[in-house]
């Protein structure tokens, strides 16, 4: 091909335009970067290419120019339209979906709302069991206080203790043994008091508070449901 | 070959560098279709002009780059693999200079004024027009699918897109390269 000379593939019907035009050297240097000549004309563009300055100079001109165009266009007023004015190729619309990060979003919130759920639940069983034990709390106290009536109300008012004067029971003042006797927590007990109880030889826990309970009759106890396990 | 006085030194082939680089650079990526190939054959093309710049005159180095800068192309495009060449001279230059030729680029490929400039003209466009730039440019269909989807005559289609450019170029205001 001769460098004057001028390619003929890829011509355009509208010789007569007043319009600005290309040059053919350019039009087809646009073609060769767009991909759109065959392999002969490629082939053929490309010796030009070694030694054709004017063919050189379009190649140059024209990456350029669609690389502006494609930076300037790539706004989305630009590339809508033509959506715009293609929208009859488009398929049908297809019922709208929510955008996936909405849709992994209501995954989550569904995950959430069962997790909110369990807590409730599990918080409201934990409520029920602390307010029922409360309740057998309160329950063992008013029978208490009853039982402490009645009883104060069987006795002579020479005994009756005031109820302003509370005064310590020794459950030891008739015994024997006197407190400076009496072990510590950490202490064996002796004597015949400690003889006469069941205890474990080997440990730690015989003392003189647990003598002090074992010596109390169980029916002290009977009449305090939900004090003793 | 020539083989006057007028022989390249290296100080007229940093001149060259900065003056043919930026073209030669977009010759080559438009041939590659690939930036970093064709920065590879640049760097190539000045490689030889260091080695063999003593042969070329001054009044034929542009064609020569060029012819060169083709052949490095041709070269890279026959390799499967690129190769890394480490060019002291012209890191050198890019020192020199505080920029090298794929700094540049984006600077002129994005300049942001010219953008707007292309925007509003691409908006001024016939709509027949403007639809076949954009399909063409922006979502890379080829000819024949756009004359398919607008049920247009391909020769039609060639020709809005080619008037279509004509008037575009003339925004790019470029000097000679």
């Amino acid at each position: 091909m001769n460098s004057s000379s001028t390619p003929n593939h890829w011509s355009t019907d509208d010789s007569s335009t007043p319009e600005p035009q290309l040059s053919e050297w350019e039009w087809l240097a646009f073609c060769y970067l767009a991909d759109e000549l065959s392999p002969e004309q490629r082939l053929a563009f490309e010796q030009q290419l070694e030694t054709n300055a004017e063919a050189q100079q379009a190649l140059v001109l024209q990456l350029e120019l669609t690389e502006q165009i494609a930076g300037a266009a790539s706004a989305t007023r630009l590339t809508t339209t033509l959506s715009d004015t293609l929208v009859h190729d488009q398929p049908t619309a297809r019922p709208e979906r929510l955008p996936r990060a909405l849709r992994s979003s209501s995954h989550k919130h569904r995950w959430l709302a069962a997790a909110a759920a369990l807590f409730i639940l599990g918080s409201a069983g934990i409520g029920w069991q602390i307010y029922r034990s409360q309740s057998l709390t309160q329950l063992a106290e008013i029978q208490l206080a009853d039982e402490w009536v009645y009883q104060m109300s069987q006795l002579p008012d020479a005994e009756r203790v005031p109820s302003n004067s509370l005064t310590e029971i020794d459950p030891w003042e008739n015994s024997e043994m006197a407190d400076s006797t009496l072990t510590s927590g950490t202490e064996k007990p002796t004597g015949e008091y400690w003889s006469e109880l069941p205890h474990d030889e080997n440990s730690d826990e015989n003392s003189w508070i647990y003598a002090a309970a074992m010596a109390l009759e169980d029916d002290d106890f009977e009449w305090l449901p939900g004090i003793l396990p | 070959m020539e083989t006057d006085s007028k022989q390249i030194a290296n100080p007229a082939i940093e001149a060259a560098y900065q003056q043919h680089s930026a073209a030669l650079l977009r010759f080559l990526k438009g041939i590659l279709k690939n930036e970093a190939a064709a920065a590879d054959a640049l760097q190539w093309t000045f490689v030889q002009l260091l080695e063999k710049g003593q042969v070329v005159s001054i009044e034929s180095l542009k064609s020569w780059l060029y012819r060169v800068a083709f052949n490095a192309a041709m070269n890279q495009r026959r390799r499967s693999a690129l190769e890394n060449r480490s060019v002291e001279q012209i890191a050198i230059w890019r020192q020199r200079s505080g920029r090298s030729p794929t700094d540049e680029q984006p600077s002129s490929w994005v300049d942001s004024e010219l953008q707007e400039t292309l925007r509003t003209a691409i908006e001024q466009l016939p709509a027949a027009q403007q639809q076949i730039v954009i399909a063409r440019i922006v979502h890379e269909k080829k000819f024949a699918e756009i004359a398919s989807e607008l049920d247009l005559p391909l020769g039609t289609v060639l020709t809005r897109m080619r008037t279509a450019l004509a008037k575009l170029k003339q925004l790019l205001n470029r000097e000679p390269i």
